[in-house]
């Protein structure tokens, strides 16, 4: 993973000097340190690295493209490499002394941008111990709404596109077809070949309910929940955004909820992911409530003024 | 503001609420959708962009349809209509954003980092319902020239651990040094990997040269070496689109569509030396070229199938118009309100666009089969909405095959699908293309279909030409061109209707041009009706005026583009 051209042979030999390298090396980590912890050391001090020079040119080219601006840093003259320089120095300063002066306080955007940083902070990404079955359970029942397999229905159905017949021609058409469809007791595998091409589907088999409306819209759906399941009975005309439907519907099963021991793999890895952002969520509550709280001027009884100053 | 977008996107959710993903069942394929270029906390510059702690494990999450909680705006969202399939691409080498001790800079930083990563991939993968590829970006871009590339592998994480992810510190700047990777790496472990360019929109005139990367004229060997890797390309990203420019193409009418940083030469590198448009940036230049140098050296290094993917590096591969937040963690709008957002430097946030996405005609959701589809280029690309494309080349199509109750039977069993080849026509019959598309369920009417030919003449000079061959309503083409749909966009409301367009379009179109010596191809182009752009959406919420805000058409005509079909005499 080392980058190219990142070779020493090029040095001047007094350069190669071991001893070169340690001072060097030594200077470099103090600086770094500086820069890192500016206060500990001289807080009158700025450190200028190529690392936060890079990620300071990437913010004002809005390029975000480590490679790009490392490249590209090589190749400024010197006159613009010391402009930018002077930039970043400019700026640093200028932030150092706005905290210094406690100008961070009472604006909302750099509160949530600390907020974010810190919550990152607390995000634990150690696999917590193995969870007990009692324990999987009791989550599992508390949680079992997200667990219900929806409502799936089977049916067939024949098509009359209204774009192709128009809207009356269609209705007809499905009208007319519908009552020979019955007296003749056609069975499911009968749609096949009547009426107009689906646009999506012939057959829908053991299809969701959510699936269905994306096809056909929520006019359709609603009605196959009026009709009875049957396996020679035909309904209709039902009408989509795309034309009218005769439907055999054989079946429709209710939303359901599997057992435990059919999703265990999904409701331990969300078990696990819910202890996980909860024990950031404990770990940030148990900041917050290291806090005493004073709340005034909230009571509406309170609402004079002079009673506010007082508290204060 | 975080107000106005909470709201905003409940609504969003709420309209389109209505959907779920599932295949759509073919006669021999099933479509499944996908995203093949995420970018997580794990890429350096998504990193310092702000994207902290979004990592791979949330951006499977989210394409599986899990609600995740968004990692700038703070609020839980689900995407409406899950994936079938997603890529997880960040830049190699891995940046400090992922979860190890340490100097990122080091063997062991990124052993451990990568194994996360196939762990994530791992975890996510649910043959038959979603598929997690393992993969990641190989990123080089000398003075600002993309030269990028998506890689992935149907490998299984055991299998890809064996391999750390090469980028161009450890193959070598150039493609044909990943190449030789790549096949260095599948002899070792019996793996296969498909590499796919992108934001050649971006490559200053390098991504699809007439030379190779020492400045030797393309050879044979070059040629089947490239598309033994990379046999598709990514034309369309939030980036921008790579199919042409109106440069190149003055007579297409649609060229202009989501041109991304281009669109007022406002292109992403540093130096401000970026070349006007080159031949080699663009997908449609680039295809024929490959005729050209077919002709030449035998082997076309450029015979490409189309895809389409996002390169988010918010973690969320989200392009639907009315749902899309950006692509930096930082410029995530409208949340941060209007003075946040218009500009930051050079790159104007409101260049970006919402899309894209690749339709894949597969049998079956797995790692392999996917790749499979991949590799023989039976996907297509589409700008976010999942309209569905078909298409069969072959000699003998009939006008009434339009109207096959089954147009798979029909098309596998009398024509090759996109991304095939076809040659030698016998008793010199012309071309006949079988096409059949469907508007997305839940999105906007169809506006037209059009097939967009490139061929070699025996002058050896390549020529492009647009064909409209079916379209919605009564309209008579003028002059070879049918007029502009209209449009039922309420700009001041970010709303249209279907109340323009056709929900179906099919037809058999015959190449009336055909020479059965020249060396030709075709792909598709479909056309929605004008819905709202995405910053429409984003100024409507900020009661502002779209066009004065954001300086964007405020309505676009979102599109699917085929993989070609070729013609070898």
């Amino acid at each position: 993973m080392t980058k190219p051209g990142r070779k020493l042979a090029w040095l001047p030999s007094w350069l190669q000097d071991p001893l070169i390298h340690f001072l060097v090396i030594g200077g470099v980590l103090f600086a770094a340190y500086g820069l890192i912890v500016p206060d500990a050391n001289d807080p009158r001090r700025i450190t200028v690295s190529r690392d936060a020079l890079i990620n300071f040119a990437q913010y004002r080219a809005n390029t975000f493209q480590f490679d790009v601006i490392d490249q590209a840093i090589d190749e400024l003259t010197a006159g613009e490499r010391q402009a930018l320089v002077d930039e970043y120095v400019r700026e640093e300063a200028l932030y150092r002394e706005a905290i210094a002066m406690g100008l961070d306080q009472g604006d909302d955007v750099i509160r949530q941008r600390l907020i974010q940083r810190l919550e990152f902070l607390f995000e634990d990404n150690d696999e917590p111990a193995d969870v007990g079955r009692d324990e999987l359970m009791k989550f599992y029942t508390e949680y079992s709404d997200d667990y219900i397999e929806p409502a799936i229905y089977t049916f067939t159905h024949v098509f009359f596109n209204t774009e192709r017949r128009g809207d009356a021609e269609a209705h007809e058409a499905a009208t007319q077809l519908l009552a020979e469809l019955n007296e003749q007791s056609i069975p499911f595998s009968g749609s096949l070949g009547l009426g107009d091409r689906p646009l999506y589907f012939q057959n829908y088999i053991e299809r969701t309910r959510d699936f269905i409306a994306a096809n056909l819209g929520q006019d359709l759906i609603s009605m196959l929940d009026h009709v009875e399941p049957s396996t020679s009975t035909w309904y209709g005309p039902i009408q989509s955004p795309y034309g009218w439907h005769l439907v055999l519907l054989t079946s429709r099963e209710s939303a359901w909820l599997p057992n435990l021991e059919q999703i265990e793999d999904r409701v331990r890895e969300d078990y696990r992911r819910m202890r996980k952002e909860q024990t950031q969520r404990q770990q940030l509550d148990e900041i917050i409530s290291s806090y005493e709280v004073n709340v005034i001027g909230l009571d509406p009884e309170f609402r004079n003024a002079e009673s506010v100053k007082e508290e204060n | 503001m975080m107000q106005i977008r909470k709201s905003y996107l409940l609504v969003s959710l709420t309209l389109v609420m209505c959907a779920s993903a599932r295949p759509v069942v073919g006669q021999e394929r099933n479509l499944y959708w996908g995203d093949t270029h995420v970018h997580t906390s794990y890429s350096r510059d998504a990193f310092s962009a702000g994207n902290v702690n979004a990592d791979p494990d949330m951006a499977y999450r989210f394409a599986r349809g899990l609600p995740v909680v968004h990692p700038s705006l703070g609020n839980r969202v689900r995407l409406d209509r899950p994936l079938d399939f997603l890529v997880v691409a960040d830049h190699t080498p891995f940046g400090s954003g992922a979860p190890v001790e340490g100097d990122r800079d080091t063997l062991e930083f990124q052993t451990a980092a990568w194994s996360l990563y196939a762990d994530a991939a791992e975890r996510n993968n649910d043959p038959g319902t979603f598929t997690a590829l393992i993969g990641w970006e190989w990123t080089y871009t000398p003075g600002g020239q993309h030269l990028h590339r998506v890689v992935f592998t149907p490998a299984d994480a055991e299998t890809a651990k064996q391999f750390l992810p090469a980028s161009p510190a450890s193959t070598g700047v150039r493609p044909e040094d990943l190449w030789n990777w790549l096949e260095a790496t599948s002899d070792r472990l019996g793996i296969d990997f498909v590499a796919i360019p992108h934001n050649s929109n971006l490559s200053g005139g390098r991504m699809f040269e007439m030379v190779d990367s020492d400045g030797r004229p393309i050879s044979a060997e070059y040629a089947r070496t490239r598309m033994r890797w990379e046999p598709l390309v990514e034309v369309l990203q939030i980036k921008g689109t790579s199919e042409t420019h109106p440069f190149f193409s003055p007579e297409d009418e649609f060229a202009d569509f989501e041109l991304g940083y281009q669109r007022d030469g406002n292109i992403i590198h540093t130096r401000g030396d970026m070349t006007a448009p080159d031949p080699a940036d663009y997908v449609r230049t680039a295809l024929l070229r490959g005729l050209g140098i077919e002709e030449e050296v035998g082997v076309n290094p450029y015979k490409l199938g189309l895809q389409g993917a996002t390169d988010t590096h918010t973690t969320l591969s989200d392009t639907d118009e009315d749902l899309f937040a950006g692509w930096l963690a930082r410029l995530t709008g409208p949340a941060n309100g209007p003075e946040a957002l218009p500009v930051f430097g050079r790159v104007a946030t409101w260049n970006s666009a919402a899309q894209g996405i690749t339709g894949a005609w597969s049998t079956a959701n797995t790692r392999e089969a996917l790749t499979a589809s991949f590799k023989r280029k039976e996907v297509y690309a589409t700008s976010g909405p999942r309209i569905q494309l078909r298409m069969f080349g072959g000699f003998e199509f009939e006008t009434e095959d339009a109207n096959a109750r089954d147009i798979a039977a029909v098309g596998y069993g009398g024509g090759v699908p996109m991304g095939g080849d076809l040659a030698q026509a016998p008793s010199d019959s012309p071309v006949s293309l079988l096409i059949h598309a469907v508007k997305d369920p839940v999105g906007a009417n169809l506006d037209r279909v059009q097939v967009i030919k490139g061929w070699l003449d025996d002058e050896g000079e390549t020529h492009e030409r647009i064909y409209d061959v079916v379209w919605a309503g009564a309209r008579t083409a003028v002059n070879g061109k049918v007029p502009p749909i209209g449009s039922t966009v309420d700009v001041a409301r970010a709303t249209y209707d279907n109340t323009i367009g056709s929900a179906e379009l099919s037809t058999v179109w015959v190449d009336p041009d055909f020479d059965p010596d020249e060396r030709a191809f075709y792909y598709v182009r479909v056309l929605e009706i004008p819905t709202p752009r995405y910053s429409t959406y984003d100024a409507v919420a900020l009661g502002l005026d779209p066009a004065e805000f954001t300086g964007q058409p405020p309505a676009i005509q979102e599109r699917a583009f085929s993989s070609p079909i070729w013609y070898t005499p």
